[in-house]
């Protein structure tokens, strides 16, 4: 070991992780969604709400890089709507209309994250052209930019609602494992109530407290909320198991003598020792998070239209018969089955650099 | 200057076996004179950690102090509030374990959990309580404060990690240091360095050190006074060299031939 470096064993499970190729391709995938999520704005070719009637349900554009044989820059054509004789959309390309694809367009004055005024975005196509990376939805929307704003609520969700329920899970968890006795019944019959009714009916029962006039940000909060308040009690029942082997360990019974007070030794010297199963657990328990929004926003109790999440985007592809014509509009789903994939795996090889780490809680 | 620092006046602890109640410690006295070390030896389960805990009212659950009085520099120290006992846990006691490998908590470094004892008991800010806790560590000979500082416990070798938590003990200037089995786990060398550093620090701070040993040599070099203990009572005590040269219980005497 490096002898002028110095590592806690946390650090050496976490090295452990960054050796790993599957684990770290993942990971970097989750971090390109993630940024992708937080500059959406400036990404997406369009807003999530500027919709074109006369392009819905429009395939994804094709791009052309070669012109009567010659290598150029890329473009797109001109998309013109007829109907066939079962009155369903065909798109044709209008080869008389062309449009080249460009870095630094420039658009309507936007502010990128809601603060930095902007002039241009990243990339499109001149002006009048349209380029629909993924398609189009119902309203003539591009899907590709709604995913880019979806995500920001998709992929936010995950998180904020799992810093919610840990908190929520560590504090209760190690409360009750470490003042044991009345303190820890109370608590823990409390998350037994929580267990006991499944998931999916809790969301829809909290989801029903919820006045209706609650405007798009106060929804968001409160889906947030919601599905912490699903999260926090099994984890609190691990915690707790934890911390009461945890508060056994000799440098607990040390950390008393020091005249340290109870709420500092369970920070410091017992919460963190149950960070290397609560970091997998956290990995392992966002793609829950995901779904619930998705499910939620599926069913129309989530976010409301013309707000973006991919929940309420895969409404869109609630019937056969759209899913076979515009196969396009699954989009969202693909990208909710790449994150929780991701999220599953990271959590999974996290696991197995930190098994050591765990063991040692467990033997002792 | 033979003041009493600490008092134990007839202190009971039993605990609950089944429906019967068991005597871990009866009716012992002994005080604890100021800047004395007072060695504290009997066989193994005599009661001699217990007797420790119960300066720090620290006894597990299963444990209770049946009767008894702990008299601490004047004040009754059965009768404190958790809170209060927290401000004099630290501040007026300091404890030190047989293996400092299992008292530091292994994901803290050895720096900041010294400094978590100033937190608690000082009013320093950051940088005082950094610069206080290599000058700890220097107090306990370590050569190079700035690395063990900044380690984390495993990477000390065994005698550093002991300096260590002698320093985390001394940390807030306490008046009494209580150590069970300090050297019992370290080579000769070591035990003799770690001994030494006792007696400085016996001097040079004027603590009261509490000795729990097996170690009669020890003892014998070290402490002024002697507390001999035997199932839960004490079967002998006073100046250390009196007991020693003539002991008059068979215990003690069986004690000192068996390390002749
Ligand atoms: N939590 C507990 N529950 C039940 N009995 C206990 C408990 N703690 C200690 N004892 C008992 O109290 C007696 C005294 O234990 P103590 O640890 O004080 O002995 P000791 O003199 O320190 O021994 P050693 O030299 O081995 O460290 C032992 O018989 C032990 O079994
Ligand atoms: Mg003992």
């Amino acid at each position: 070991m490096n002898k002028d470096k110095h590592y806690s064993p946390f650090q050496l499970a976490l090295d452990s992780f960054k050796k790993s190729k599957r684990g770290g391709f993942f990971l970097r995938l989750l971090i390109f969604l993630y940024g992708a999520a937080f500059f959406a704005d400036f990404i997406a070719p369009y807003s999530y709400q500027e919709e074109a009637r006369q392009h819905s349900y429009a395939p994804p554009t094709k791009i052309h890089m070669i012109d009567q044989g010659r290598l150029t820059r890329p473009f797109v054509y001109a998309q013109s709507l007829s109907f066939n004789e079962n009155h369903e959309r065909v798109y044709r390309e209008d080869k008389s209309q062309r449009y080249s694809l460009r870095l630094f367009v420039p658009t309507q004055k936007y502010f990128i994250l809601g603060i930095i005024p902007s002039m241009t975005r990243l990339w499109g196509v001149d002006v009048p052209g349209k380029i629909y990376l993924f398609g189009t939805d119902s309203r003539g929307r591009d899907i590709f930019s709604r995913l880019l704003y979806g995500a920001r609520i998709s992929l936010s969700i995950g998180l904020i609602g799992v810093l919610i329920s840990f908190g929520l899970g560590l504090l209760v968890g190690g409360i009750a494992g470490y003042y044991g006795g009345i303190v820890d019944n109370i608590l823990m019959r409390l998350c037994e109530m929580f267990m006991m009714v499944p998931g999916f009916y809790l969301m829809l029962a909290l989801r029903s407290v919820v006045p209706d006039n609650f405007n798009s940000y106060q929804v968001y909060l409160s889906i947030v909320v919601i599905l912490s308040f699903i999260g926090w009690a099994g984890l609190a029942r691990i915690i707790r198991g934890m911390s009461l082997t945890l508060k056994e360990r000799e440098y607990v019974l040390a950390a008393k003598m020091l005249g340290l007070s109870d709420f500092k030794i369970i920070i410091r010297h017992i919460l963190p020792h149950t960070l290397s199963y609560s970091i997998v657990a956290i990995m392992l328990s966002i793609p829950g998070y995901i779904l619930g929004e998705a499910a939620l926003s599926l069913i129309g109790l989530g976010i409301q239209d013309p707000l973006a999440s991919w929940g309420n985007m895969l409404s869109e592809a609630m019937s056969i018969a759209h899913i076979q014509l515009h196969p396009w509009v699954l989009m969202p789903g693909f990208f909710i089955f790449m994150t929780v994939m991701s999220f599953n795996i990271v959590g999974d090889v996290l696991r197995d650099c930190f098994d050591p780490l765990l063991k040692g809680i467990k033997e002792s | 200057m033979n003041t009493t620092l600490v008092t134990i006046k007839d202190l009971t602890v039993s605990v609950k076996d089944g429906n019967q109640k068991k005597y871990l410690i009866e009716q012992i006295n002994f005080d604890i004179i100021q800047e004395h070390i007072v060695s504290l030896v009997g066989e193994s389960g005599s009661g001699k950690t217990t007797t420790a805990l119960c300066l720090g009212r620290l006894l597990s659950l299963a444990l209770t102090i049946e009767s008894g009085k702990i008299i601490f520099n004047g004040q009754d120290f059965l009768t404190l509030t958790e809170k209060q006992l927290q401000q004099f846990r630290g501040a007026e006691i300091g404890f030190i374990f047989q293996e400092p490998l299992y008292a530091f908590n292994p994901l803290l470094t050895i720096g900041f959990q010294i400094e978590e004892v100033l937190i608690a008991h000082s009013d320093r800010n950051r940088k005082q309580r950094q610069s206080r806790v290599l000058e700890l560590l220097d107090m306990v000979r370590i050569s190079d404060p700035m690395r063990v500082f900044r380690s984390y416990p495993h990477q000390l070798s065994g005698g550093m990690r002991q300096r260590a938590m002698i320093a985390q003990a001394i940390a807030a200037s306490p008046k009494l240091i209580i150590a069970d089995e300090p050297t019992s786990n370290l080579d000769v060398t070591l035990q003799a360095e770690i001994i030494e550093l006792f007696q400085e620090l016996n001097q040079k701070l004027h603590l009261a050190i509490l000795l729990i040993t097996h170690d009669l040599g020890l003892v014998r070099h070290l402490s002024d006074d002697l507390v001999v203990m035997k199932s839960g009572r004490i079967v002998e005590k006073g100046r250390t060299k009196d007991v020693l040269a003539m002991p008059r219980h068979s215990y003690t005497q069986e004690l000192l031939e068996a390390t002749h």
